[in-house]
């Protein structure tokens, strides 16, 4: 047997052969298997700079959120029909009927019953059967409900903890919605009140004018609100006066009068502008006006007194109403103010009689008006941000984006103010009882990985159909992904590395196809150079450990250009991509202020030591068809015919 | 020049190689091929007997078996039917890797074509037959260099392929076929492919082995002023002795 050493001598002098043919080889398969060492590296580098950034933000959170399943999709209709239940709101109705035209007798002011919606009504599918009136305005159907199923606790936590820690739940956690009181409003005053007041003629635009902020609001625990913080929560003081909140980014763009970005702005020019944004958001107090259902009623009828008293300008018959109103500054959050008062000592009488019999019933008659300050703690996704898409970007944005958080207050900042009661009227939370004592908890569980909260929502959850039935039956929860697409992010890597470990077999195959040419013909070519080397003593292993080692120095070769390249090409991917996606990134995870890159360089090892397993073994398949049948062959025949 | 060796000469049992007496011995040897699904004689009952240190030319017009038997004796082929003794080893009987030995350490090959690698320079080229002897490096270098110097190729050893000419090539073939010190050169054509003054040149070469090394040279040729530097001729036609 020859030693390594000469076999190594030997096996060299076959790279010098055939130069032209062995550097196209080298090229071409270094220049394949270059490709996948470079895709292996911009998505482990995408990836890993992904994770790293998800870190800082709610997408690396498997969060489900839960509620109750409602099997029975004709429960409030069954509930509502209860024959009991309507007598019994028939003989308190009666009652109260009754108490109220003897109450009107005594005050003297009129009242018939035509003026009191009962507490039932006739059904629309059958004219014959009665339900209760669940809007019932005296109340009757509420405290009929709370009454009989106030006591029934309409969710078992306990029970969601045993079946989710099944699934390895690692938090369970909550947040809380609340809502401005029923028939009340919550608005930013406009800048422009003259204008407000001529543009609004009826209650509805008077309400609409809270569109900036919502009426709802959420208390949320910092396992969801911390990723949305702005640095020092924005300098919130409990002792300030203000509601802390974290506000969608469109919303504190109208609140600061900034113009929106045009729709395909660069992903530069949207962080730049999130920046300014957090910027300005970060001193960012505001006020908002609460106004009560009393007080927007008076707006209304002062609007509407205005209307008619314009309308009869020069109406020498028409007589003015005894009080007229005056519209408040539209800037102080005020009510409006009796401008003149001509009646008489008995209608002012007859007004108070009727403001106690309807305060006696329970009809708000004071206006209440008062401006609540809010601060802004944090930034959220706009609630417009996930849209269709109309570019790649875009699909990315929302891919990486979060959702469902929109405005919310953080529960522990809310924990530190010292007098809650200053938001007793925009916090408020009125459950319907048609399931129990339903409370104002959206439920969250999260899970350690995307695998574990996918096994949870398909073997506990059910989904609602059509016919509001929720299938498959007989599952205690509908559950979904909350605010993240993490599960999807997971999803997606686990598919890139599928598809990467299918392209290693194509190129595997194309590789072997252009080295078996390459190492084939070499050896096939060397048939006449065998024979010699038979003919002057080598045995067969002398012959194919110098052709092992020439495969062996060309696979590593090719390897080595392979890396090169590869290193190469993800350095140049990296230079031209890595700075668009560090800024597709931050704004799609929300522009949390991550000074964290993406960077397209990332080291798999595992993937890069089989890509380069692969080339050596490319080489070997190549190599040892042509090599079995050249030893075996006659070397006289081969020495005569090379 | 030295000629002890580096590892055990093959042998068998039964014959030993005593100066003066045979070194190869065929006996009756046949050679049989299919050529496109005809069988060829190439041989046919040929014996033939040649001592250590003689020059034998085997001379016949192509086609004659001539090659065919320098081949069998030199045990890169095997009979079809006939025996065939080198310094006492009978060829048919050796396995693959033990003929293998045989050629490495017994015989020395020279070729029409020269047959040296052409990205190997002079040195490399006459190491390539001392690599599977497992020669020590040193010991390769100074024989390298004595055959060199032997052949009068001592400045040529950094030399290509390329760069030489044919009787240079031809005269490097046999410093590779010297380098194991072999009991027999077996040469087939080696003066086909050579000028008049190259050929005299190898022939003395071959004349030299047999006389300072004891080597036993077996030639085939057509040309007749090599065969007459020849100790004996032996006649082939139609694959049988003539």
């Amino acid at each position: 047997m020859i030693t390594l050493r000469d076999s190594m001598v030997l096996a060299v002098t076959k790279l010098r052969t055939r130069k032209v043919r062995t550097i196209i080889t080298i090229l071409l398969a270094s220049m394949l298997f270059g490709l996948l060492i470079t895709a292996s590296m911009v998505t482990t580098g995408v990836f890993d700079s992904i994770d790293n950034i998800r870190k800082d933000g709610l997408t690396s959170q498997y969060i489900v959120t839960v509620s109750k399943a409602r099997n029975d999709p004709l429960a409030v209709q069954k509930l509502l029909r209860d024959p009991v239940l309507v007598d019994e709101a028939k003989q308190r109705y009666t009652a109260l009927v009754k108490k109220k035209t003897s109450e009107a007798e005594r005050l003297g002011i009129s009242y018939t019953q035509a003026s009191d919606l009962p507490p039932y009504m006739q059904t629309s599918d059958d004219a014959s059967t009665i339900r209760l009136n669940i809007n019932d305005p005296n109340g009757i159907v509420y405290n009929l409900l709370a009454q009989k199923y106030g006591g029934q606790p309409a969710f078992n936590d306990a029970q969601l903890h045993s079946i989710a820690d099944r699934y390895h739940a690692t938090a369970f956690f909550y947040s809380q919605s609340y809502s401005v009181k029923q028939g009340s409003s919550l608005a930013v005053l406009p800048k422009d009140g003259e204008k407000f007041y001529n543009q609004t003629d009826s209650m509805s635009n008077i309400s609409s004018q809270d569109s900036i902020i919502k009426s709802q609001f959420t208390i949320s625990p910092s396992n969801i609100t911390d990723y949305f913080m702005l640095p020092n929560d924005a300098g919130w003081q409990p002792s300030s006066g203000a509601l802390p909140i974290i506000l969608p980014k469109d919303t504190v763009e109208q609140l600061l009068g900034l113009p929106q970005l045009a729709d395909m702005a660069t992903t530069t020019e949207k962080l730049n502008y999130l920046n300014v944004l957090r910027d300005k958001a970060e001193t960012l107090t505001f006020s908002a006006c609460y106004r009560n259902s009393a007080s927007l009623n008076s707006i209304q009828q002062t609007l509407q007194q205005q209307k008619e008293i314009a309308a009869h300008a020069n109406d020498a018959t028409y007589k003015k109403p005894p009080v007229i109103y005056g519209l408040p500054d539209p800037f102080a959050c005020q009510s409006p103010f009796i401008k003149t008062d001509t009646r008489t000592i008995t209608e002012k009488q007859a007004d108070e009689n009727q403001k106690q019999f309807d305060q006696e019933f329970g009809k708000n008659t004071t206006p209440i008006s008062y401006f609540v300050k809010f601060k802004v703690v944090g930034l959220s996704p706009s609630t417009q941000e996930v849209k269709q898409s109309r570019s790649l970007n875009d699909v990315i944005d929302n891919l990486l984006a979060t959702t469902g958080i929109e405005q919310a207050i953080p529960k522990n900042l809310y924990d530190q103010i010292p007098d809650k009661s200053r938001y007793n009227d925009i916090l408020t939370y009125t459950p319907l009882y048609l399931f129990g004592s339903e409370d104002n908890k959206q439920r969250y569980v999260e899970f350690a990985t995307a695998s574990d909260a996918s096994r949870f929502i398909d073997q506990q959850s059910c989904v609602t159909q059509y016919d509001n039935s929720c299938k498959p039956t007989g599952r205690l929860y509908q559950a979904s992904l909350a605010f993240s697409n993490s599960v999807a992010l997971d999803d997606i890597r686990s598919k890139a590395t599928s598809i990467f470990q299918y392209s290693v077999v194509g190129a595997v195959v194309l590789a072997v196809i252009i080295m078996w040419i390459t190492i084939g013909r070499t050896i096939v070519d060397g048939r006449r150079e065998t024979a010699v080397f038979r003919a002057i003593g080598f045995k067969r292993g002398d012959v194919a450990l110098v052709y092992v080692l020439y495969t062996i120095s060309l696979s590593l070769l090719i390897a080595a250009v392979a890396l090169l390249l590869g290193s190469v090409g993800s350095v140049i991917v990296n230079h031209i991509y890595a700075h668009e996606l560090t800024t597709q990134a931050r704004y799609g995870f929300g522009g949390l202020g991550t000074a964290k890159q993406i960077t397209l360089i990332g080291m798999n090892s595992w993937q890069i030591g089989m890509v380069l397993f692969v080339c050596v073994t490319a080489g070997f398949l190549s190599m040892l068809p042509p090599l079995f049948r050249n030893v075996r062959r006659n070397p006289i025949r081969d020495m005569r015919e090379g | 020049m030295d000629r002890s060796r580096n590892t055990k000469p093959i042998r068998t049992q039964e014959a030993s190689s005593i100066e003066g007496e045979d070194i190869l011995s065929v006996q009756n040897i046949s050679k049989t091929y299919k050529l496109s699904g005809n069988k060829v004689t190439a041989l046919n009952g040929v014996s033939l007997q040649i001592k250590r240190g003689e020059f034998v030319a085997i001379i016949g017009p192509s086609g004659s078996g001539k090659s065919t038997l320098l081949q069998l004796m030199g045990g890169l082929d095997k009979p079809t039917s006939g025996t065939i003794v080198v310094d006492g080893t009978r060829l048919e009987s050796l396995s693959d890797r033990r003929l293998s030995r045989f050629r490495n350490q017994t015989v020395g090959f020279v070729f029409q074509f020269f047959y040296l690698q052409p990205f190997l320079n002079l040195s490399r080229n006459i190491e390539v037959a001392a690599m599977p002897s497992r020669m020590k490096k040193g010991e390769r270098k100074k024989r390298i260099a004595q055959l060199a110097q032997r052949v009068g190729l001592a400045d040529r050893l950094t030399h290509y392929p390329r760069e030489l000419s044919g009787g240079q090539l031809q005269r490097a073939a046999i410093a590779r076929a010297l380098i194991n010190n072999p009991h027999i050169i077996i040469a087939d054509e080696p003066t086909g492919n050579l000028d008049s003054q190259n050929t005299q040149e190898v022939v003395d070469l071959f004349r030299q082995a047999c006389r300072e090394l004891n080597t036993t040279v077996v030639i085939a040729t057509h040309d007749p002023m090599v065969a007459s530097k020849a100790d004996r001729t032996v006649i082939l036609k139609d694959g049988a002795l003539a």
